[in-house]
């Protein structure tokens, strides 16, 4: 089971498996996704912004919430982190710097 | 052992003793429990110092605080790889983390880059990143390669480990120490683990309450280690509770530990020639009536129910533990037909050098600690912890998290206290006074019972040898 993540401004759509992040599928899709911790939790780079479908998202845990606060925003289902976000339905966020991976 | 030397404190109150009532018991008693020494160890006064001095504060964290096995937090609290708890004494704050399934290991909670504290609470974390610049550190302390490695020639990963302080466990509680060269926990306790014979690591924390009490740690700490107040600070309890003839043990060659047994279904031998067993079996079941059973602690007499007959030549001390027996059994599917009246009843506490002060006993086990809020002599931090049996033998429940109560919040308001509550409620009263008055006081030390606050005098003198070491 997979689920359609959409990515704006570039128009990216990912298929999201069950149980993985968006992060990762990003990666697993050959997409390269802002980080600096590469997936950890702890760098707070990997932010996204969602427009449609929060109903549709994980909760937010602990080690999230620390980089929300972090980051200024409020804990309100609408700003996440990539890296620990999980879709059970389709969703739309809003994310700059998402490209697909440059071949060597 | 009674030599000359130890004369002056041989005299103990008229009233049976607390062995006297365990040759009583309708159960046999361990021998941890029938064990019984007190040296004596001066009667000069305390200085008041300790208690009051921002300068003795600040010296006590180097020379004790830095130095000692303190208990830091429990294992359950930190079950996975990657969960930590931050444990602060002083200035000083440690990580205490979860490396490996086997594994805790104690970071010094600083970044080495210009030094902000790496973590702020506790919670599950695969690396710590700090939120400055971003200087990070894998579980095992080692240093990952810093942002702009280009401008940090001089800063080398082998350099940049994290320092680490010592951990030991112990039945499910982890203790720390920042000292390198410090002996080793196992004999730091020396004979505590023979006396202190109940198994918390079977157990789960069911409450946990903090509160910062305006007077210094150790008029805390003083206060929970003698029964001599109960006369004056808890009247209401004297009907039921034996004080004045509780039994103290400390030993000259066990710095780090020491105990008390205080009786409860007696009267104290204040009030013993006008109280009756009927009247100490009402009032040990009224003092209960007004609160809820915290976690099976107290006894309780359901609605309606009749007060329990005392059979002729019997005491309330013997159906008080028969029903305390049946009320255990029958909310936790344990047997307790062997367990000793003693183990029901009484307050059995022990202490463990400096914070660790557990309450032993079959019911839900009581532990204390009580330490300094930051380099403040005149404000500590006071914490109740419930250690209890799950309602399934097996069952792990998770750890009740720290519930931290404003000053002005009464213990009496949290009913999971029980019958301790509105207790702890006057020892806390007493206490801010007594830093005033430690203040205003002329004379220059504080005076000791010889017997009944030993455990005073032996607490502070083990104080004093680290202090001068
Ligand atoms: S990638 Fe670093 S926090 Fe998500
Ligand atoms: S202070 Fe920690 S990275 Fe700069
Ligand atoms: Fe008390």
């Amino acid at each position: 089971m997979t689920h359609r993540v959409a990515v704006r401004p570039s128009g990216v759509e990912l298929e999201v498996l069950d149980g993985e992040d968006v992060f990762t599928a990003a990666g697993r899709l050959g997409y390269r996704w802002p980080t600096v911790c590469g997936g950890k939790g702890t760098c707070r780079t990997c932010f996204v912004q969602v427009e449609e479908g929060a109903e549709n998202c994980s909760p937010v845990g602990p080690l999230e919430r620390e980089g929300i606060e972090a980051l200024r925003r409020p804990v309100d289902g609408l700003t996440r982190l990539a890296c620990r976000l999980r879709v059970e339905g389709p969703v739309t966020v809003t994310k700059r710097g998402v490209r697909r991976r440059v071949q060597e | 052992m009674m030599d000359e030397t130890s004369e002056p404190a041989t005299a103990r109150c008229p009233g049976p003793s607390v062995q006297d009532y365990l040759d009583q018991d309708s159960r046999p008693v361990p021998p941890a429990l029938r064990y019984e020494r007190n040296d004596y160890l001066g009667s000069e006064d305390i200085d008041t110092a300790r208690f009051t001095s921002r300068e003795w504060a600040e010296r006590e964290m180097r020379q004790v605080w830095r130095r000692v096995w303190q208990f830091a937090c429990l294992e359950s609290e930190i079950p996975e790889v990657g969960d930590h708890e931050v444990y602060e004494i002083g200035d000083d704050s440690l990580i205490v983390v979860r490396t490996a399934p086997d594994e805790i290991r104690a970071y010094v909670n600083v970044c080495l880059h210009r030094g902000r504290k790496l973590r702020t609470g506790g919670g599950n974390v695969s690396e710590f990143r700090c939120s400055f610049h971003g200087f990070t550190w894998n579980l095992d302390g080692t240093m990952q390669t810093p942002p702009c490695a280009w401008d940090f020639p001089h800063v080398t990963p082998e350099k940049f480990a994290l320092p680490e302080a010592q951990v030991a466990t112990w039945r499910g509680f982890v203790f720390i120490n920042m000292d390198p060269y410090a002996e080793s926990f196992d004999s730091y306790r020396g004979t505590f683990d023979d006396y202190y014979i109940w198994p918390l690591e079977n157990r789960y924390k069911s409450l946990h309450i903090a509160k910062v009490l305006p007077c210094n740690w150790k008029v805390a700490q003083d206060a929970f280690i003698e029964s001599f107040h109960v006369i004056a600070t808890h009247p209401q309890m004297l009907t039921w509770l034996a004080d004045a003839n509780s039994q103290y043990d400390v030993m000259a060659d066990q710095p780090n530990w020491n105990r008390m047994i205080n009786i409860q279904g007696a009267p104290s031998p204040h009030v013993a020639d006008s109280v009756t067993e009927e009247d100490v079996l009402e009032t040990f079941y009224d003092s209960r009536s007004f609160y809820s059973a915290a976690q099976g602690r107290d006894l309780v007499m359901q609605e309606g129910d009749e007060l329990p007959a005392i059979p002729p030549g019997g005491t309330a001390r013997q159906v008080l533990a028969a029903r305390m027996r049946e009320q255990l059994a029958a909310t936790s599917q344990q047997d307790f037909s062997q367990t000793p009246d003693t183990e029901l009843l009484d307050a059995i506490n022990y202490l463990l050098f400096p914070n660790f002060n557990p309450w032993g006993g079959a019911k839900s086990n009581i532990i204390y600690r009580f330490r300094p809020n930051g380099l403040d002599p005149d404000s500590c931090t006071a914490e109740i912890i419930f250690m209890s049996s799950p309602k399934q033998p097996g069952e792990t429940p998770p750890p009740a998290k720290i519930r931290w109560v404003p000053e002005d919040t009464l213990f009496a308001d949290i009913p999971e206290l029980g019958v301790l509550g509105p207790v702890f409620d006057q020892d806390c009263e007493n206490l801010p006074y007594v830093q005033q008055g430690l203040k205003a006081m002329r004379k220059p030390g504080i005076t000791l019972a010889n017997y009944q606050e030993s455990r005073i005098r032996h607490f502070n003198q083990t104080l004093d040898q680290w202090m001068s070491r």
